[in-house]
């Protein structure tokens, strides 16, 4: 088991690009999604944070990179010009709610920035700075569910600056290797089992704690029950693996979320060896 | 590490039960279990009516953009079309609560379906499978085993075009070739099943 770097191995799932325009509003859905930046001017070399500002209609979830249960990964694709390189989608902190009896699901409501980082060439042409394109999908749900999409762009000589970058490092999960996290972690259990469970010992134990699994096609998961007492948290996870299904079964790799008493989110990205005992 | 265990151990005597299998409902290899459901028409169904037969359950509901995408591609009415020629039947189950008899006979009738839907507005056979997305795929061989439990394809937000594959399509095929089915397990994809609260 191990405490991991962030979105590493998600960020293969997706295509990523990015890149800025100007609004463009999906009134015939329950979200709007525009095209936004960390800086307007874009330097030879710099890096500089390029995604999605979603703004999600009052009651209403568009989805994580784990959907859950039922639902669908919101998705961008991004389209820069020769030279520019984005990295891996970095997703902010999902929080839970229950899709329908029984079946979680993992997203965002009220509003989200997904973005990702974007390194420019060395020898960026002032004269023809070319445009930051990006095709995005989503699901949204309240009770019923409406699919929407949008085809955003902006000229990357006047990107959008969205002041939410300013903080929005800090809803991002925390990498082990700039933080270390305040639990050890060890598991027992198996898909041999059918559950998993993975116990946190903390140096202070927080008042809620929260698990979130990737996504997966090849394992599939159910019930999960967490339990903090005194210095320790258990979360037991059934899990077993789809017969035929491709993809890894040899890990779980998951999120771990913790509210403190200042009611502040903190997550770490971490992963379980499974075994067959 | 063994310090760590032993506490694990004790901790975990303490804290109770450990929680069912994941999946609630059914898994491949199970035998399907038996229901009843009035059709569309009041007709009442039982799964036991097709003794000896292939059986395709489709989870339905009209009101997700997943199954009209679907409907309107025409995927499981040219399945179902397709096979019934081969003595599969096909069954759609909607356990979306708010949907009675009325509302899925018009359906079936605005879509011109051949094919029998059940209602199911308690839920109780939604959950006596596990049925958690629409669409949501189930595959009972002759033998009345499951042999597939999953998504209609590998293709969620429907833009693969061609080289998408029907994994219904594929299991069929194999199980009425006398084969085992390779792919018995994927992850549905979809809107939650509006079960009833």
């Amino acid at each position: 088991m191990s405490l991991r770097r962030p979105l590493l191995p998600i960020a293969m799932v997706f295509l990523m690009g990015w890149l800025v325009s100007p609004a463009v509003a999906q009134e015939e859905t329950r979200v709007k999604a525009r095209l936004v930046a960390g800086t307007s001017t874009i330097e030879p070399g710099s890096t500089f944070w390029l995604g999605v500002h979603f703004e999600i209609e009052d009651g209403w979830h568009i989805y994580w990179r784990n959907p859950g249960g039922a639902g669908l990964t919101t998705a961008i694709e991004v389209d820069l010009p020769a030279g520019y390189v984005a990295g891996p989608l970095q997703w902010p902190l999902p929080i839970a709610f229950v899709q329908s009896e029984g079946i979680p699901g993992y997203g965002y409501e009220g509003s989200v920035v997904l973005a990702s980082e974007v390194t420019a060439p060395n020898d960026i042409d002032r004269s023809q700075p070319g445009m930051a394109r990006a095709k995005v999908s989503w699901l949204a749900c309240k009770g019923v569910c409406v699919l929407g999409s949008a085809d955003l762009e902006a000229s990357l000589s006047k990107l959008p600056v969205d002041p939410v970058f300013r903080q929005w490092a800090g809803q991002l999960p925390s990498s082990s290797e700039i933080s270390d996290p305040p639990f050890s972690l060890s598991a027992t259990g198996g898909l041999g089992d059918g559950v998993i469970t993975h116990w946190l010992r903390w140096t202070e134990a927080p008042p809620t704690v929260e698990w979130f699994p990737d996504p997966s096609d090849a394992l599939e998961i159910g019930d999960v029950r967490i339990q903090t007492r005194g210095g320790l948290t258990r979360i037991d996870v059934a899990v077993k693996s789809r017969k035929g299904a491709s993809g890894s079964i040899d890990e779980l790799p998951s999120l771990v979320v913790v509210t403190g008493d200042d009611g502040e989110r903190r997550g770490w990205e971490m992963s379980v060896e499974l075994t067959n005992n | 590490m063994k310090h760590v265990m032993t506490g694990v151990m004790i901790v975990l005597a303490a804290m109770g039960a450990v929680p069912a299998m994941a999946g609630d409902g059914v898994s491949v290899g199970d035998t399907a279990p038996d229901f009843t459901l009035t059709d569309s028409a009041g007709n009442g169904v039982s799964l036991s009516d097709f003794e000896g037969k292939i059986v395709v359950l489709e989870w339905l509901n009209p009101d997700c953009p997943f199954v009209q995408r679907h409907y309107k591609a025409g995927t499981m009415k040219d399945l179902a079309a397709k096979y019934d020629g081969e003595g599969v039947v096909w069954l759609t189950i909607n356990s979306t609560n708010y949907m009675d008899a009325a509302a899925n006979a018009k359906f079936k009738a605005d879509n011109s379906l051949l094919y029998t839907i059940l209602v199911d507005q308690a839920g109780d056979v939604g959950h006596l499978y596990g049925a958690k997305t629409t669409p949501h795929m189930y595959i009972i061989d002759g033998s009345g085993s499951l042999v597939y439990i999953g998504a209609i394809d590998d293709d969620p937000r429907g833009n693969k075009g061609a080289p998408a594959v029907n994994y219904v399509a594929v299991a069929l095929d194999e199980v009425l070739a006398g084969k085992a089915v390779t792919t018995a397990e994927t992850k549905p994809y979809g809107c939650s099943v509006k079960y009833k609260k």
